[in-house]
């Protein structure tokens, strides 16, 4: 969508057999820790200047791939390499610098600001971490990424709480991409504003990737948007990608039961559309006792003994289109 | 929504501009346009802050000089009083205006050296336990229960009585005391405070966790903690004075308002002026050091303002 598609683009992330695991409490005085499959296996990469939707329900693990992949948290096993470079095994020095290349934007503009400091020093602040250029001059370039953002001047003495929502994400954009990164994950970075103002930022994101070349990993659970702003598009369910292909080829022919659940969910403003939704039944599974199987075998209405006792592999159909389920090609 | 209120506020009222005495002026200056209760603490604070910093140099006598002519006399607006001894007199015929002076002085030093370091001691020490979690946590905080289980004016007693005496040492032990709430305050504020994004955005940004400290942890809570050291600030003078009280604190020929009180204790019926002089100079000051604290607690809050 972004890149022309005769050019093979880059692969500017490499993420393999990710797993994270957390440890929660104990199933009893003597037992053992419950531990939660938070991410459960997952191999993906991101091509330079794309942006790749990752979608799913609350709970599923996406919120912590996207920290993984910053290297945020430490994975248990698997490797996430950044340009070649293996970033789980960086020493602190390296692990600083490349602070730089990958930032976040946050779902609660309002909580990923300091709310004591104005906003002008804190867009400033990532070019006093990495003291990049001088001094003097930072406050130009302050300036500069502030009317990017197309955000009034006098909003630099200003503190967050005085700022409308939408103003808000437009500062925490214009922190994440003052040092100019080359991956910027996005958790949810729209799901807390108005529908007017996710269309406008969602917007400036987009000028912004055009402008700068940037690489987006945007995580969220509404479908609607990620079709906006996506070229390929992941479904993520219970720490596992079940689903990818071209956002395209994803939204029309789904192949994933889940996949067709999500998609049939999104209101479509149509009243005689309604008859052949594809719902989903029951609860999430919980990540600390996780089914056998195929994970979504308890919700799915085409589950049978084979999904109930073997894993599907995430395997490839069609073109450049991978799917985790044993039935895909039926149900497609 | 607040940047409407903020203008709102903005132009003067052109009425009260022209009433107001030098006092609103000030006070319209510090932000505390209607706040009349905080401005008198606020200038009783000042002025017994004057009385202990410069106020020898207005002393009448040396506070340990005996007229044993005038032993118990009244102070001036009582019976029997006399211009000569503005406050009266004690046992000894020591002029307590004098004495009063100089426990001051002694009181405040302590009150605030002594919150000083139950402050910086328990911030740290909290802060340290946030941030390492583990087994460091387990044992400051097990710290922390133990000092709340104890009986502090006990544990300064035993301290006291074992170590000996001494100014400094008696800064130390009235300076411990209470700071296992800075503690547990600055350990749970540290631990929400490191669950917030902007914590985690700064990290991601790669700033180190020293300056993430300084720079956007300790702003945040300093609000708080401060509100605690006011509330803490009268605690520590009155701990002072009780264990003056009991003669384990400030020892002759040094004087504390509490050393006065305890010694006044002796002549509540005969010369009630001895011990409550001091008395209600103790009382205005823990009173007005808690309603500047509350003030201040709103005041250092930006989102309230």
């Amino acid at each position: 969508m972004n890149k022309p598609a005769a050019i093979e683009p880059e692969i500017l992330m490499e993420v393999r057999d990710l797993v994270c695991h957390f440890t929660g409490p104990r199933t009893s005085f003597f037992g053992k820790r419950m531990i939660a499959h938070a991410v459960n296996g997952v191999s993906l990469e991101l091509r330079t200047g794309e942006t790749l939707g990752l979608v799913g329900e609350s709970g599923c693990g996406k919120s912590t791939l996207g920290q993984l992949i910053l290297n945020l948290i430490e994975p248990t096993s698997g490797s996430v390499s950044f340009l070649g470079q293996d970033i789980t095994k960086v020493d602190k020095q390296e692990w600083r610098r490349l602070r730089s290349e990958m930032q976040l934007v946050f779902q609660n503009p309002l909580g990923a600001l300091n709310p004591r400091l104005s906003i002008g020093a804190q867009i400033r602040e990532p070019l006093d971490i990495h003291d990049i250029g001088d001094p003097d001059q930072r406050p130009d370039k302050v300036l500069e990424m502030l009317e990017a953002v197309s955000l009034p001047p006098h909003l630099l003495e200003r503190y967050p709480h005085q700022l409308s929502g939408g103003q808000q994400q437009r500062v925490v954009i214009a922190r994440a991409l003052i040092n100019g990164p080359k991956l910027v994950v996005c958790d949810e970075s729209v799901s807390a504003l108005d529908v007017s103002v996710q269309a406008q930022v969602v917007n400036l994101l987009a000028d912004m990737q055009k402008k700068l070349g940037l690489t987006y990993l945007f995580i969220t659970h509404d479908l609607s948007i990620v079709r906006h702003i996506s070229s390929r598009i992941a479904v993520m369910y219970l720490g596992r990608i079940v689903e990818l292909a071209d956002s395209k080829e994803l939204l029309e022919n789904p192949m994933h039961p889940y996949t067709k659940a999500l998609i049939s969910a999104v209101p479509v403003p149509d009243p005689r559309a309604r008859a052949s939704r594809a719902t989903i039944r029951g609860e999430p599974p919980n990540p600390f006792n996780p089914p056998s199987g195929c994970a979504f075998h308890a919700r799915c209405a085409h589950a049978d003994e084979k999904c109930r006792s073997q894993l599907p592999d995430f395997r490839q159909i069609g073109d450049k289109h991978l799917v985790a389920c044993h039935h895909a090609e039926a149900l497609a | 929504m607040s940047v409407r209120n903020t203008e709102v506020k903005e132009p003067p009222q052109a009425g009260a501009q022209i009433n107001r005495s030098w006092l609103g002026a000030l006070m319209h200056r510090w932000g505390l346009q209607g706040e009349w209760l905080v401005t008198i603490a606020m200038i009783y604070i000042g002025f017994i802050l004057f009385v202990a910093v410069f106020g020898f140099l207005f002393q009448p006598y040396p506070h340990t000089q005996l007229d044993l002519f005038n032993q118990l006399q009244p102070p001036v607006f009582m019976d029997g009083g006399s211009w000569e001894h503005i406050f009266g007199t004690d046992d000894l015929g020591r002029d307590v205006l004098s004495r009063l002076i100089r426990g001051l002085r002694l009181s405040v030093l302590i009150g605030v050296i002594g919150t000083a370091i139950g402050a910086v001691l328990g911030s740290f020490l909290g802060i340290v336990a946030a941030h390492f979690r583990g087994w460091v946590e387990e044992v400051l905080m097990m710290l922390v229960d133990v000092q709340v289980s104890l009986p502090f004016i006990i544990f300064a007693l035993a301290i006291l009585a074992f170590v000996g005496n001494s100014l400094t040492i008696l800064i130390i032990v009235v300076g411990i005391d209470g700071w296992e709430r800075y503690a547990r305050l600055a350990r749970s504020m540290v631990l929400s405070a490191n669950q917030q994004d902007y914590v985690l955005a700064v990290r991601s940004l790669g700033l180190s966790h020293f300056n993430i400290y300084r720079r956007h942890v300790l702003p945040n809570i300093m609000g708080t903690l401060i509100v605690q050291a006011t509330i803490n600030l009268p605690g520590v003078i009155l701990l002072e004075s009780t264990l003056s009280f009991l003669g384990l604190g400030v020892q002759p020929p040094m004087t504390s308002l509490g050393q006065i009180l305890g010694v006044g204790r002796d002549y509540l019926i005969l010369a009630p002026w001895i011990a409550v002089l001091p008395g209600t100079v103790i009382f205005f000051l823990t009173l007005s050091i808690a309603i500047v604290g509350d003030w201040l607690r709103d005041r250092l809050d930006p989102t309230l303002q």
